[in-house]
């Protein structure tokens, strides 16, 4: 008798993701891979977001590869190569009897954090100045749009 | 696994037969109860319902059984079907079963509520059913087999029964074979084709067996026609023939024999035996589901 | 985990399957992808034990498809299979008791997260339901082999994506997983690799990562270029 209870819940746990999907509160849930370019490396820069903004906290639990594959609908084989990855760059390591978890090497992470934002910058200032902005016109449109937004 | 398959095709298949046998029976009631409050045309009328339904509930019971097969077996239940963790020998074995059940069970019934509705007819007085019994016992005597008249009832039964089976298994075998991928492109004219071949066949070896397989039931018959006598013999039909042929003028005034081949019979079982085992390893082998 | 060598099968005259070789590996999900009478469902059939009548050889974990292979196999078929008269619990029943990796508290769970009723008959549901039904009695069992084909066809895509969902959760890395359809954007990224099956005959069969890296393409546009020529208009 406890134990299909036991098991009822676990079943339960695993379903939850209907439930949310049909609760309708607007969650968004980041499907939209290029289909064209290797899945696998567009998980690992959605994880290290993940990671370099604390979404996903250091030196907590990873979620579980089906959870992942699940949320993300891919490939569980894919998230194992993305994580696999990650763990190459040493954002996550591996506790052999426990599992994976993020680091919780904070400088690591500010680096990656860096590295990203780095690149975001270098993206941005090329596109300004092909649309043809020199520096003040563009840190002038940052300021005024930022003054809009309602944070 | 066996016994899994039996049960679950008795499932399937208790839903709609047992209903008709109950219509039959029904009827039957209904008859005797007219009967009884002298309802004079109602009477005859329901009478000949009661017997139109008794043979119709055999044809529609054999109609049903073998509309399982052919359902369950090749079309999209066969999805279900042979996807089973069985052998496929035994989808043929548990339905053969199953529809010999249902097909026997109408024949009971149909003799259970004709013998019904007679008796309520004919043994109204005491006096009646002691009559019959006793003419009963006279015509045993005729016969000559007043002392066995147990194992002629029980000879009668088995034939039936050997003939359901029969039955059952051409059409199965008819079923199976006409449904492998070379005969895909005829659809129900397949089953239907190799089925009239089939019967055709064994029609013809039959009454060449019971020609000439030397065993025979001989029947003697006195100067005014009557039987006067049976007994087995092992000769077979045709030499009787031939005899009778080489001893022409001599047909005594004193009476006439005859020999009627049962060597037809000893065949049944043959035949059976080899639908059924072609059937199987048709199943097992070239199963090629649409 | 799965041998197919040179695998031949006819209708009549008809060659629904060519000189087909291939070998899939368990823990991996597989797309078999190809226009409308390619032959996926034949294969399947084949795999699933449904088609006995073939030439070459197949094997699932070294037997042929038999009495064994039924045992650890999870099929679905693109068409209804079951009884007009059955209700889930009569389906659960059946299941039950033919096979050991059966799990009726998982069926009957999915079964509400479906919002399908238990004694509801089939007769009396939607296709949707139907297939429904269908998807839950294939996933509640623990099999090596799941045989899904067209599994979306016909349903909506918040369904479509309910039904990626336990897929994907079924997924196991002793078991393997073949699902054929031609729904092929919504689904690819759920593949570790991909059959292409043009007439009966084998075209390609690659990982669908090597795919994007070698092509630069999705398996939905190499698709579209692979079988331009065999669309008539």
């Amino acid at each position: 008798m406890v134990n299909t209870v036991i098991q009822l819940s676990k079943i339960k746990q695993q379903y939850r993701f209907f439930r949310r999907r049909c609760r309708g509160k607007g969650e968004t849930v980041e499907n939209d891979f290029d289909s064209n370019t290797p899945i696998y490396l567009q998980l690992v820069k959605l994880f290290t977001i993940r990671i370099a903004g604390g979404t996903w906290i250091p030196g907590e639990r990873v979620m579980s590869v089906r959870d992942l594959a699940v949320e993300f609908q891919v490939n569980p084989n894919t998230v194992q190569r993305a994580l696999a990855e990650l763990e190459r760059e040493g954002l996550v390591y591996t506790e052999r009897t426990s599992g994976r978890y993020i680091t919780p090497d904070l400088d690591r992470i500010r680096s990656a954090r860096k590295e990203l934002t780095d690149r975001k910058v270098t993206d941005f200032v090329s596109q300004m100045r092909q649309l043809g902005y020199d520096r003040e016109q563009w840190m002038a449109l940052v300021e005024e749009s930022l003054k809009t937004e309602i944070n | 696994m066996f016994s899994k398959l039996v049960k679950h095709e008795f499932r399937a298949t208790a839903r709609i037969i047992p209903f008709i046998f109950m219509v039959t029976v029904f009827l039957g009631l209904v008859h005797v109860l007219t009967v009884r409050l002298n309802l004079g045309v109602l009477s005859v009328f329901s009478l000949i319902l009661t017997v139109l339904m008794c043979f119709a509930q055999v044809i529609i019971a054999y109609a049903l059984v073998i509309w399982r097969y052919y359902k369950s077996m090749y079309s999209n239940e066969a999805y279900l079907t042979h996807t089973l963790p069985v052998h496929p020998s035994m989808l043929l074995w548990s339905k053969l079963l199953v529809g010999f059940v249902w097909t026997a069970a109408s024949y009971i019934t149909a003799i259970g509520v004709g013998f019904g509705v007679a008796a309520a007819h004919m043994f109204k007085t005491a006096g009646e059913w002691q009559n019959f019994v006793t003419g009963y016992h006279q015509i045993l005597k005729a016969i000559g087999i007043e002392h066995s008249q147990l194992l002629m009832w029980f000879v009668i039964a088995a034939a039936l029964l050997i003939s359901i089976v029969l039955v059952l298994s051409e059409v199965y075998f008819s079923i199976s074979i006409g449904s492998t991928s070379k005969m895909h492109s005829l659809g129900i004219g397949g089953p239907i084709l190799v089925f009239l071949g089939t019967d055709m066949s064994l029609r013809i070896l039959s009454a060449l067996a019971a020609l000439f397989i030397p065993l025979g039931v001989r029947f003697t018959t006195n100067a005014s026609g009557e039987l006067i006598g049976l007994k087995f013999v092992v000769q077979s039909m045709f030499s009787q023939v031939v005899d009778s042929l080489n001893s022409t003028g001599m047909a005594s005034s004193s009476g006439d024999s005859g020999i009627a081949g049962i060597g037809s019979y000893l065949l049944l079982p043959v035949f059976v035996a080899a639908l059924l085992y072609t059937a199987s390893r048709v199943i097992t082998r070239h199963t090629s589901i649409k | 985990m799965i041998e197919i060598q040179n695998l031949n099968k006819n209708f009549g005259t008809n060659t629904v399957l060519s000189d087909l070789s291939l070998n899939l590996e368990a823990g991996r999900i597989i797309g078999l992808l190809g226009p409308n009478g390619s032959g996926k469902s034949t294969l399947l059939k084949i795999l699933a034990g449904l088609t006995s009548d073939y030439r070459g050889t197949v094997l699932l974990d070294g037997h042929r498809p038999g009495e064994d292979t039924k045992a650890v196999t999870s099929y679905l078929p693109e068409k209804t299979y079951l009884s007009g008269w059955m209700r889930p619990v009569d389906a659960f029943d059946y299941f039950a008791d033919f096979y050991a990796d059966f799990d009726r508290v998982k069926a009957a769970e999915m079964l509400k997260q479906f919002r399908l009723n238990e004694r509801q008959p089939i007769k009396n549901m939607s296709k949707g339901m139907q297939e429904k039904l269908q998807l839950v009695l294939v996933m509640a069992r623990k099999a090596k082999v799941y045989l899904l084909d067209e599994p979306m066809g016909g349903v909506d895509p918040a369904t479509r994506s309910a039904i990626l969902d336990v897929t994907l959760r079924q997924y196991q890395e002793d078991s393997i997983m073949i699902f054929a359809t031609h729904l092929i954007s919504d689904v690819e990224k759920i593949f570790d690799s991909v059959i292409f099956l043009g007439y009966g005959e084998l075209k390609l069969f690659e990982d669908v990562d090597r795919i994007r890296e070698k092509y630069g393409k999705s398996v939905d546009d190499l698709f579209r270029e692979v079988f331009a020529c065999s669309v008539s208009l």
